[in-house]
């Protein structure tokens, strides 16, 4: 049977976009994307998504916007991770909450969450693109922990360039050019982002001060959002509202490739189509890629020369297991599973920031991303944040606390106003390890159409816990040099959580692993450029292919990686 | 149910004087109508019952809007001590701020008029995800 595809590329978030536009670039190539959910890419779905968020009330929850979609019965999604294990699970007598996820012999609970909507977990994105620092390629090497990727720095480094171009970074070139090393070929396409009244106020009171050792630089965070009118986008208008969704799309999503592919004839997008099943042949290639159409409740088979999952880390790795462990043959398809561990720490400042102006961030500290005691424990990259109390608490916790205290009346606005405006965060995530034994695995629980959710085994490790106590320890210090005060209990929730026994970390859902790379095909499931050692015409796309974790958010990493497998299979071709 | 009776409660409890000021009246007035339909429509009975303690007290007029010995002795009615009063008292004070609501399972209910929010100006930002100005307006202090 003749191939109708040249490629077939399954899921249609950032990865799987930019893959097919590349290939759309390098040659007249047939591309099917085949994604699960079923959400329009245009103006008027961002203004209902938009909409839905008032209706519900509460614009921190990376789901709000999209709860309304019908694909979220058909492709579902983890909107409860982020509880403790205690909640997810249930205990006597309680039932559980309504879950995606599954557990099995565990310690942590699997908190990372993301989107199965066309355009993927890009519409819920804050949009930081910090690259790579040239040692963590090397982690194994340089600090005997984790694991090396089996390229390096200077390989990607041109991709990099390519990627911010694609996803609109703005950045400040020289505040990055050189850090820990890390050269930049290539200006950003646009200027930083300016900072906020806010930042300046922090800035002036921290920049260039000593904390613990270390000399601090508070510095712009390159970031996919616009600073000026860029690829048919405007600039950022600062909503604050970058998480779960920015009302004009001057940050960027999948949708800005999406809507430029489908005006190729020759690039179409099947949605409502959940993968099921890779079919390979006696030739070892797969070719047959089998998926469950949940609107017209049929199951179809396609057919592609090549096969490219961009289906995220959770998914990609479930498609493979749920075919007969397909490329799996080292063993580690759904190990080695990461996530940024974060935390944050609160405090109000001495004189109103007037937070909630301009983006939900604009600056970071990039000064404990590195150095020796990586060997010993992570490293960890902070952000400045301009939304209040992030997630301890919103705007509306502050009257909710005045009013359990019986405040009504004239006392209340004065102190509303004083509370909110000065409120501050410092956020730090920390970089995992990849660990075999933290895993995803095939539940033998089933979703509404029958396919099993994923399973978690999950340890943070103490590598992680060491550098959130340290981040603790550094955040403190910088809010006592700001004069903040950070105030008493329950507020901020402490590290060390008594009745778990295990720390209160918060995840940054910047899901890694499963699917790692290397040039061993014994130790790892795709080679450098992407493809799976087992399958020649099987190639993965997104962070899953990650053997570090680093302290980057992975999308300008992956976006980089993705490009260059693109070329690596119009090479091929 | 009067609207008046529920706003001039409202600014009570609030401590937002806007709320009844003159020169806001009909904005101010449309929105009460709109929280007071949804707030009587999760609270039945509880909020005519708060109503109704508010009346008892206040029938001299006019009156100041912001009066914090009418609230105080608004809080020593009886209706004040029942939990379910409190609880509606607190959510007259949220929708206003929040255009949200709490109902008395802790379910948050939408009020309709996000954008409306008193707490927007009070801290000197836009409603979150309405922002009305231009690039750039974030470095300077409001």
């Amino acid at each position: 049977m003749a191939h109708k595809y040249d490629v077939v590329i399954i899921g249609s978030g950032v990865a799987g976009a930019l893959c097919a536009w590349k290939l759309s670039q390098l040659g007249n190539y047939r591309i099917l994307i085949l994604e699960a959910g079923d959400n329009a890419i245009t103006r008027a779905q961002r203004i209902i998504f938009q909409n839905n968020m008032d209706a519900q009330g509460n614009r921190g929850d990376m789901y709000a916007p999209y709860n309304n979609l019908e694909s979220r019965i058909f492709a579902p999604v983890p909107e409860n991770a982020q509880l403790e294990l205690e909640e997810q699970r249930g205990k006597p007598g309680v039932p559980p909450k309504e879950l995606y996820y599954d557990y099995g012999d565990t310690k942590h609970a699997f908190k990372a969450g993301y989107n199965r909507m066309v355009g993927g977990s890009t519409w819920s994105w804050r949009g930081n693109c910090p690259r790579y620092l040239p040692r963590d390629f090397k982690l194994k090497t340089l600090f005997g922990v984790g694991r090396d990727w089996p390229l390096d720095y200077n390989e990607l480094e041109p991709w990099y360039c390519d990627a911010e171009w694609e996803l609109g970074v703005s950045g400040n070139h020289k505040e990055l050019d050189g850090l820990f090393g890390g050269y930049r070929s290539r200006p950003f396409p646009m200027p930083g982002i300016p900072l906020t009244y806010s930042d300046e106020q922090i800035k002036k009171r921290i920049d260039g001060a000593d904390v613990l050792g270390t000399k601090v630089r508070v510095v712009t965070t390159p970031q996919a959002r616009n600073s000026t009118f860029f690829d048919g986008r405007p600039a950022c208008e600062g909503e604050s509202n970058c998480i779960p969704l920015c009302p004009i799309q001057a940050k960027y999503d999948a949708t800005t490739h999406l809507r430029r592919l489908l005006q190729n004839p020759e690039i179409h997008l099947k949605t409502a189509a959940v993968v099921t099943r890779l079919h390979p042949g006696a030739d070892g290639h797969v070719h047959d890629v089998e998926y469950i159409d949940w609107r017209a409740k049929k199951t179809h088979t396609v057919r592609g020369a090549v096969v490219v999952l961009a289906a995220h880390a959770i998914e990609t790795p479930k498609i493979l297991r749920m075919s007969s462990n397909l490329a799996n043959s080292s063993d580690q398809v759904g190990r080695n599973l990461m996530d940024h561990i974060q935390f944050e720490l609160i405090a109000s400042f001495p004189e109103p920031l007037y937070p909630f102006r301009g983006t939900q961030s604009v600056t970071g500290i990039e000064a404990f991303r590195d150095g020796d005691f990586r060997s010993e424990r992570s490293g960890f990259r902070m952000t400045i944040g301009n939304d209040g109390w992030g997630r301890t608490g919103a705007p509306a916790s502050v009257i909710d606390r005045l009013l359990k205290k019986g405040t009504f009346g004239s006392a209340l606005p004065g102190q509303i106003q004083d509370q909110i405006t000065r409120m501050v965060r410092l956020s730090f995530s920390t970089e995992m390890l990849a660990e075999s034994n933290n895993q995803v695995d095939l539940s033998p629980n089933k979703d509404v159409l029958g396919i099993p959710r994923p399973r978690f085994r999950f340890d943070i490790g103490a590598y992680v816990e060491a550098a959130l106590r340290r981040g603790m320890e550094v955040s403190t210090e910088l809010f006592k040099i700001m004069g903040a005060e950070i105030p008493p209990p329950p507020l901020p929730k402490p590290l060390d959580n008594p009745a778990t026994g295990r720390m209160n970390w918060n995840t940054a859902a910047h899901i890694m692993g499963t699917c790692i790379m290397g040039d061993d095909p014994k130790d790892s499931v795709v080679n450098r450029w992407g493809r799976a050692h087992d399958v020649p015409n099987l190639w993965i796309v997104g962070s899953s292919v990650f053997p570090t974790s680093a302290t980057s958010n992975p999308t300008v990493t992956l976006a980089a990686l993705a490009l260059r497998t693109a070329a690596a299979i119009d090479r091929e071709m | 149910m009067d609207t008046r009776n529920f706003m001039e409660l409202s600014a009570l409890l609030t401590g937002m004087n806007k709320i009844v000021d003159p020169v806001d009246k009909q904005l101010n007035e449309s929105t009460a109508d709109e929280y007071l339909r949804r707030l009587t429509g999760e609270f039945p009975v509880v909020l005519p019952r708060l109503l109704a303690a508010y009346n008892r007290l206040a029938s001299i007029v006019p009156k100041p809007a912001i009066d914090d010995g009418l609230l105080g002795k608004l809080k020593a009615e009886p209706e004040f001590a029942e939990s379910d009063v409190v609880h509606v008292a607190k959510q007259i004070v949220n929708i206003w701020y929040f255009s949200q609501f709490n109902t008395l399972s802790g379910s948050m209910v939408d009020g309709g008029l996000y954008e409306r929010g008193l707490v927007w100006p009070l801290i000197k930002a836009h409603p979150i995800g309405y922002s009305n100005q231009p690039f750039g307006y974030w470095t300077k202090k409001p």
